[in-house]
């Protein structure tokens, strides 16, 4: 989704939390385009849920 | 002032230092070919956009500067993939270019349009859709300084037909894109890395191409004679020691000599440098240098703990980090361990019958080719049996004179490579270099950039040198003192010794029924080409071709079932080294 005025944009991504996990964050990380990654641990299932038509 | 986009993507390359671009044109790309026309910059017409671009990754990988090759949309930039996907496995800063249909007709299926950016964003360091003909003022610069920054590799830029054609205002143009240095690591960290190799007693220095790209070639050999630490090289790595050195244990891994893989057994701290751990240099990565605590350099933060956990790890260019322990590390002394290293070097020697009995012994060419050629001779290969014999037994003495495709594994990626790797060479000793190269009205070069230049020699397969074998007409276009040598026993070599040892000789594909007369071939392709006869002195032979001018293709008969010996089997723990059980010595 765009942040402030679309020059920017913030990606959601549910993922299982696997041992893998950390060394897919710094593959990410070292992308050009990718300005930092956070964890929203506080987003749960539902929330992703209700983000899509789609069942999760 | 009102430009182009496609003049304004020229005036930029051309301000960015780019010399020589190696491509293929096609409708989408049309508007910046004719925009070459007006340029001092030179193209070279390959013959497949592989081609142009493993010309560029030639020119690469000897510079360390990025290199553009240029493809149309659709089946050009598809026929790219390989090159930039290789270049990416290697760290090879390269920028791709290629023409898109016009953005009015992209999702339409459009005559030759493909996905290419979504196609390269797996395979590059960063990709571009240009949507607007101002965009090539940030992008292009910035192209160049990502191929080049931290760990270097590919960037693609792709740029639709309107695009091109769209007038752009242009007041004042950009710096060129430069590498932007990176970050210094901490005092602590290097201190730290100090106390350890103080207090190791088995220290091993394991060697990567990341030490060929920063330049730290020499410093690591001064740390290793600092730390009295036996030195093992990645098949990138090769050239940073010379092989003369006391220290130097050569290539570990699946086809290393077997007192290389057996002293890392008993190694107490393994520095990796610039190294990412690969499967063909670990094996099975649980049982790599068991006894062992890992310290890791790399640029790439991503590398650190990837394969193999790491109990220090600096991030950091090599050269800065290397200077800065050098400068703490007072002389070590273990002369039990070097003594160890000697001996297991001296002990597993490369098996190879007397040169005399078989001259034509996969190992007594790279043997003698070390001889002859000057030791800042450039080589390529290809990939298979003959690449690991020439990583093997060829005296690599200086960074950069071995360019191999390492991660990809690219069939067909020696011949561009040397025709690349000499189009560099020649720019940098100033050789015959017209502005452009055009050719006469009956084909042939007109003022061409013959020169005669240092050799760069190619050393390939039957079954590689297939792969992209019509470059061998981009060759004889140039005229270019690239000396191609076929090793030729009618097999894929390392999938037939693969099914040999692992398969239960079960041959499935591996032979080839048909093969050409590769010297015939190169002389259709207007090259002079020869094949060795076993008897009759064949290495005066190959020596006399390869000293005189021009390109040449040598063709030269091996045994059919000769294999690479030492060999790791695929997943196995890298002490369990498969050892010839005899010599080969007959010829096919």
């Amino acid at each position: 989704m765009p942040v402030g005025d679309g020059a920017t944009s913030c990606m959601l991504l549910l993922s299982s939390d696997e041992p893998r996990l950390e060394q897919v964050e710094r593959q990410l990380a070292k992308l050009y385009d990718v300005i930092t990654i956070r964890h929203r641990p506080d987003l749960t299932r539902e929330f992703f849920s209700r983000l899509s038509p789609m069942p999760v | 002032m009102k430009i182009t986009g496609s003049n304004l993507l020229r005036i930029l390359l051309e301000r960015q230092g780019i010399r020589t671009i190696a491509g293929i044109p096609g409708g989408a790309i049309l508007p910046f070919y004719d925009a070459l026309h007006r340029s001092r910059i030179r193209h070279i017409l390959a013959r497949h956009e592989q081609g142009a671009g493993f010309i560029a990754q030639g020119m690469a990988r000897v510079t360390g500067k990025a290199a553009v090759c240029l493809a149309t949309s659709g089946p050009g930039a598809t026929n790219l993939l390989t090159a930039i996907a290789d270049a990416r496995l290697d760290s090879v800063p390269l920028v791709a270019i290629t023409g898109q249909v016009s953005q009015g007709l992209i999702g339409t299926d459009a005559f030759q349009e493909v996905d290419t950016y979504g196609l390269t964003l797996p395979i590059t360091k960063h990709n571009f859709l240009v949507r607007d003909a101002a965009e090539l003022l940030e992008t292009v610069p910035l192209a160049f300084q990502l191929a080049e920054s931290g760990r270097p590799g590919p960037v693609a830029i792709d740029v639709p037909k309107d695009v091109q054609n769209a007038m752009v205002d242009v007041d004042v143009f950009p710096e060129p894109g430069r590498p932007v240095p990176a970050p210094r690591c901490s005092e602590d960290l290097v201190e730290e890395l100090a106390r350890l190799l103080v207090g190791a007693r088995r220290p091993v220095l394991y060697l990567g191409g990341g030490v060929i790209t920063s330049g730290s070639s020499e410093l690591a050999q001064t740390l290793a004679h600092r730390a009295s630490a036996p030195v093992v090289c990645t098949l990138m790595a090769l050239g940073a020691l010379p092989p003369e050195d006391p220290l130097f244990m050569g290539m570990l891994g699946m086809h290393a000599a077997r007192g290389t893989n057996l002293l890392l057994e008993e190694a107490d701290l393994l520095l990796a440098i610039g190294a990412r751990f690969d499967d063909r240099a670990t094996g099975k990565v649980a049982e790599f240098c068991p006894q062992a605590a890992i310290v890791h350099i790399d640029i790439d933060a991503a590398e650190i703990g990837k394969i193999k956990t790491a109990c220090h790890a600096l991030v950091g260019d090599a050269t800065a980090i290397l200077s800065r322990l050098l400068e703490r590390l007072p002389q070590q002394s273990h002369p039990a361990w070097r003594a160890r290293a000697a001996g297991l070097r001296a002990a597993h020697q490369l098996s190879a019958p007397a040169r005399s009995d078989d001259p034509l012994h996969p190992i007594n060419l790279c043997r003698f080719l070390g001889e002859v050629l000057p030791p800042d001779t450039v080589v390529t290969t290809d990939v298979g049996q003959h690449q690991m014999w020439v990583a093997q037994a060829y005296p690599f003495r200086r960074p950069r004179t071995l360019l191999t495709s390492g991660g990809l594994g690219t069939m067909g990626f020696g011949l561009p490579a040397a025709i690349g790797a000499a189009l560099a060479l020649s720019d940098a000793e100033g050789l015959a270099l017209p502005v452009r190269h055009r050719l006469g009205k009956g084909g042939s070069p007109a003022g061409g950039l013959a020169a005669p230049g240092r050799r760069v020699v190619c050393v390939s397969g039957d079954g590689s040198i297939l792969m992209n074998i019509q470059e061998l007409a981009t060759l004889a276009d140039l005229d270019l003192p690239v000396a191609v040598l076929v090793f030729n026993n009618a097999q894929l070599g390392l999938v037939r010794q693969q099914q040999e040892l692992f398969y239960s000789r079960r041959y499935e594909a591996a032979h080839f029924t048909a093969v050409p007369d590769f010297a015939a071939l190169a002389r259709a392709f207007g090259i002079r080409g020869l094949r060795l006869d076993p008897g009759r002195e064949p290495l005066e032979e190959l020596s006399a071709a390869l000293e005189a001018p021009g390109p040449c293709v040598i063709e030269i008969p091996i045994h059919e079932e000769a294999n690479v010996y030492p060999m790791v089997p695929p997943g196995a723990a890298n002490r369990n080294m498969l050892i010839e059980p005899e010599p080969v010595s007959a010829h096919a």
